[in-house]
């Protein structure tokens, strides 16, 4: 390989990596909510379109730095998420109807609702936030002058990375060290179990979506510097999740981050290689693969011969 | 009650010649081919339980069938119509081989991946689509919309009968077997796989034809439009929640409460922009307090117009 | 002559072996019960000769076919019929539409299938409920409904999977007197049951199941004296 296609490659991968690092963010929320509620929410891509429009009113209006914004989109999301749920997700699980599917029904009916809201306040325009740290980045051969390649780290893709990381970590610690965090586990793994250890599982289940719906807000939050929104941003991110869900195997955590990152790098080579255009094929074409040929996922087949 | 379908067929048939202006007319072909289109949904969802999220793609690819006929073959559209039976039903075989094997949710959310990959890869093929730019058809058949109507009303009818037929026989015991319990229907000997297949094949091919005539009717076609997950697969849906699953006249009620929503909300001058926010919203409060629809929890809204425990 | 035989089974799940090496026959006209601790993979075993779980070792003849693998209606189609442990009503269904699905199977039409549905709830005693919802029976009559299901199929071997639990003790001689009537119809049945009572008054043998193995077959007087039985499990059995 010549040093040109080597720094192309490396370049890839590292836009890959670091793309992995947020994808992992919007899996974890998506597998949260699948792992313990069972609750297919095609209305999660909306969520974080949320998210991002409220960090671009902060932005706009009162000149508040979107990663500040997670301050403030966690929170609102956080409620906004419980709140659906409470409300319109968990009446649903009572009805008695002919269709099974009402539920992922539901929030496709929410999803409508929300990117609605949002064309109808913001226009379909689409918007950014410029920020002015926007095309920063380190360049490798800054600190290697004789370096053969260039490699260029992008502030912003770099910064995304990092919050990714120390939330996933801070999640991790949430869930496995708190009480709060066990007894969302404790949900997930057999609800009725979890009611009789006293757990009040109606809120734990509130609580998640409303923990998923946060995380992808703050995903959002990270994104928005770098890409532009508009009301119906939704959608792919959605179908990212859904994605990197099944890669990673339903309700698994490290599954998720691990899809993630192999959604990252595999977009990212499909750009470099293939095309710009083919991003939404690829994932698509990934999903119903996924689904038909793998359905638990890419971690019980490299598992070798171990146990469910 | 038997014949109320017949007298009503026969009613629709006079309606032409009531002279209604062109915009009304539209209104009521759309109505009719909505409900076509809401029953073959409901064959496939509401009496064999398998809940497509993608019925577009049937739609589409029998609409385009029309389209491609006419642009690329340089034959007239109406030919689309047959032609979609053999397109769309070697295309639902092939969907059904890879989709079918997937439960409940799972197949929701296979179908709604299908049907918008197809919608991008139609926008993509700009040498054999068009591709954004989709296909216009410039000879119009008829000025007026008497003609269209009646094609569409015959759609409607023969999948109306067609609905009937099946739900009274064998096949549609096991449709409803298989939407009660799958495991349990096996069974008893049924041939799951073979069955949905079936129902699948069926609800496809009536809703392409459905889309050909979409092709012909509209003049004009192109991806956005006839594989639309909102405006054509959750449609058809909604046309089916909100008038009643699994019953005869569901989707027909439905049909005409849909599009006449969406007309009346569209006129509004506020609320224009904001069809999707009601429609959402509408879809929201069905499954919550009417999750059989109108046909189907009649009771329920007998019951809300008409409080119980009130002395006549 | 046998009606089914089984060979050596395996089922393995993951690292888990639910059945280890099980070989049994069943002769036309037999009443075999199949008991065993839970966990013994006595559904597991049903599941396989049923079609609904792939046996990773040995084989099922059914009529002297191989049938191992063979999907579920296939082998219904072949005559042998199951029912479930949890019952599994079409819900929303009437009772006599449960029935007239069942029927299918082998009536040419409609008119026919109905008739046939009528006799096998005539059998079952459920005439009266025929057009009732499904999901409104109590349990004991649900459990019948999946037995009258399964005659409707005009079945010659049945499994019947824990067809008198939960019942009480007027629903069970119900439940008896009818398992007594297809045996002397000439049926073929294997049931799985926790009631010793109800093995002991009609079944011709019984085979154990301990831990995914066969741990003894014999006649119902026999088992009841085994000491190996005992130990494992009678003392857990529930006794009349």
């Amino acid at each position: 390989m010549t040093a040109g296609q080597v720094e192309v490659l490396l370049q890839t991968l590292l836009s890959g990596l670091l793309l992995g690092g947020l994808y992992a963010l919007i899996g974890i929320g998506m597998t949260l909510i699948m792992g313990v509620m069972k609750i297919i929410n095609l209305a999660y891509g909306e969520l974080m379109m949320v998210g991002m429009y409220i960090a671009y009113v902060l932005f706009t209006r009162f000149h508040v730095d979107p990663y500040a914004a997670t301050l403030v989109v966690a929170p609102a999301l956080l409620l906004l998420g419980m709140a659906l749920q409470r409300w319109l997700i968990n009446p649903v699980v009572g009805v008695d109807s002919i269709l099974p599917e009402n539920q992922v029904l539901l929030t496709v009916g929410i999803g409508m609702v929300l990117t609605n809201v949002a064309t109808v306040i913001f226009k379909s325009d689409y918007r950014q936030t410029p920020v002015a740290y926007a095309t920063k980045a380190w360049y490798l051969s800054d600190l290697w002058k004789k370096s053969p390649i260039e490699l260029s780290l992008s502030f912003c893709w770099t910064v995304s990375f990092l919050f990714a990381v120390g939330i996933t970590a801070a999640l991790w610690f949430f869930l496995a060290k708190t009480d709060t965090g066990k007894s969302i586990r404790a949900t997930a793994q057999d609800k009725d179990a979890a009611v009789l250890m006293g757990v009040d599982v109606e809120r734990m289940r509130a609580l998640t979506f409303g923990l998923g719906s946060a995380l992808v807000g703050v995903a959002g939050c990270l994104l928005i510097p770098i890409y532009y929104i508009y009301p119906d941003i939704g959608g792919q991110f959605t179908l990212i999740a859904f994605v990197i869900t099944i890669l990673g195997g339903l309700g698994s955590t490290v599954g998720a981050i691990l899809g993630g990152l192999v959604l990252g790098l595999f977009e990212s080579l499909t750009a470099t290689y293939v095309g710009m255009g083919w991003a939404p094929v690829g994932r698509f074409a990934i999903f119903i693969a996924v689904l038909v040929l793998a359905p638990r996922g890419l971690a019980p087949l490299l598992k070798r011969g171990g146990t469910r | 009650m038997k014949t109320l379908p017949a007298l009503l067929l026969a009613a629709a048939a006079a309606v032409p010649l009531l002279h209604l202006n062109s915009y009304v007319m539209h209104l009521l072909i759309l109505v009719i081919m909505w409900a076509t289109v809401g029953m073959a949904w409901n064959l496939l969802g509401g009496y064999c339980g398998q809940v497509s999220f993608g019925h577009a793609a049937f739609f589409g690819v029998g609409a385009y069938t029309s389209g491609l006929l006419y642009a690329k073959a340089g034959v007239s559209a109406w030919w689309g119509l047959p032609a979609s039976v053999a397109v769309v039903g070697a295309f639902a075989l092939l969907f059904g081989a890879v989709f079918l094997r997937l439960r409940g949710p799972y197949f929701a959310l296979g179908t709604l991946a299908a049907s918008v990959i197809l919608g991008i890869t139609a926008g993509n093929l700009v040498d054999v689509t068009g591709g954004d730019l989709g296909i216009m058809i410039r000879e119009r058949t008829w000025v007026g919309k008497t003609g269209y109507f009646y094609v569409a009303l015959a759609l409607a009818a023969a999948t109306y009968a067609v609905v009937v037929k099946l739900v009274g026989s064998r096949l549609g015991y096991y449709f409803l077997a298989i939407r009660e319990d799958q495991d349990a229907a096996e069974s008893i000997g049924i041939d799951t796989t073979r069955v949905k297949t079936a129902a699948l094949a069926i609800s496809a091919v009536l809703t392409g034809l459905a889309g050909a005539f979409y092709t012909n009717y509209m003049g004009y076609i192109d991806p956005k439009v006839v594989f639309a997950l909102h405006d054509v697969s959750i449609l058809a849906i909604m046309v089916v929640m909100v008038g009643g699953v699994a019953t005869f006249a569901g989707p027909v009620v439905g049909a005409a409460i849909m599009v006449l929503l969406e007309e009346a909300v569209r006129s509004l001058p506020r609320l224009g922009a904001a069809h999707h926010t009601i429609f959402g919203a509408l879809l929201i409060a069905i499954i919550l307090f009417l999750p059989n629809g109108v046909v189907g929890d009649f009771r329920k809204l007998k019951a809300l117009v008409r409080p119980r425990g009130r002395s006549s | 002559m046998s009606l089914l035989r089984v060979e050596g089974v395996g089922v393995r799940f993951g690292g888990l072996a639910a059945l280890k090496d099980v070989s049994l026959q069943v002769k036309k006209g037999e009443i075999v019960a199949l008991i065993g601790p839970n966990g013994a993979g006595k559904t597991t075993l049903f599941n396989v000769v049923n079609g609904f779980t792939r046996p990773s070792s040995g084989r099922v003849l059914f009529k002297d076919e191989d049938v191992t693998g063979f999907k579920p209606h296939l082998l219904a189609r072949r005559g042998l019929a199951r029912t479930f442990q949890v019952v599994r009503p079409l819900a929303r269904l009437t009772v006599l539409d449960n029935v007239v699905a069942a029927a299918f199977l082998r009536a040419q039409d409609k008119g026919h299938a109905e008739r046939l549905a009528r006799e096998s709830l005539h059998f079952t005693g459920l005439y009266e409920e025929r057009f009732q919802l499904a999901m409104g029976l109590p349990l004991g009559k649900r459990k019948r409904l999946e037995i009258a299901r399964a005659m409707a199929t005009q079945a010659e071997l049945l499994l019947l999977d824990e067809s008198f639990a939960g019942l009480n003790p007027s629903e069970l001689d119900d439940s008896i007197g009818i398992i007594r009537r297809m045996s002397a119809m000439g049926l073929t049945i294997v049931i799985i049951e926790h009631h010793m009572k109800v093995i002991m008054a009609i079944s011709d043998r019984v085979v154990v199941l301990n831990h995914g193995e066969k741990l003894a077959e014999g006649t119902p007087g026999e088992i009841g004296r085994d000491r190996k039985v005992i130990e494992a499990y009678l003392g857990e059995a529930r006794h009349a």
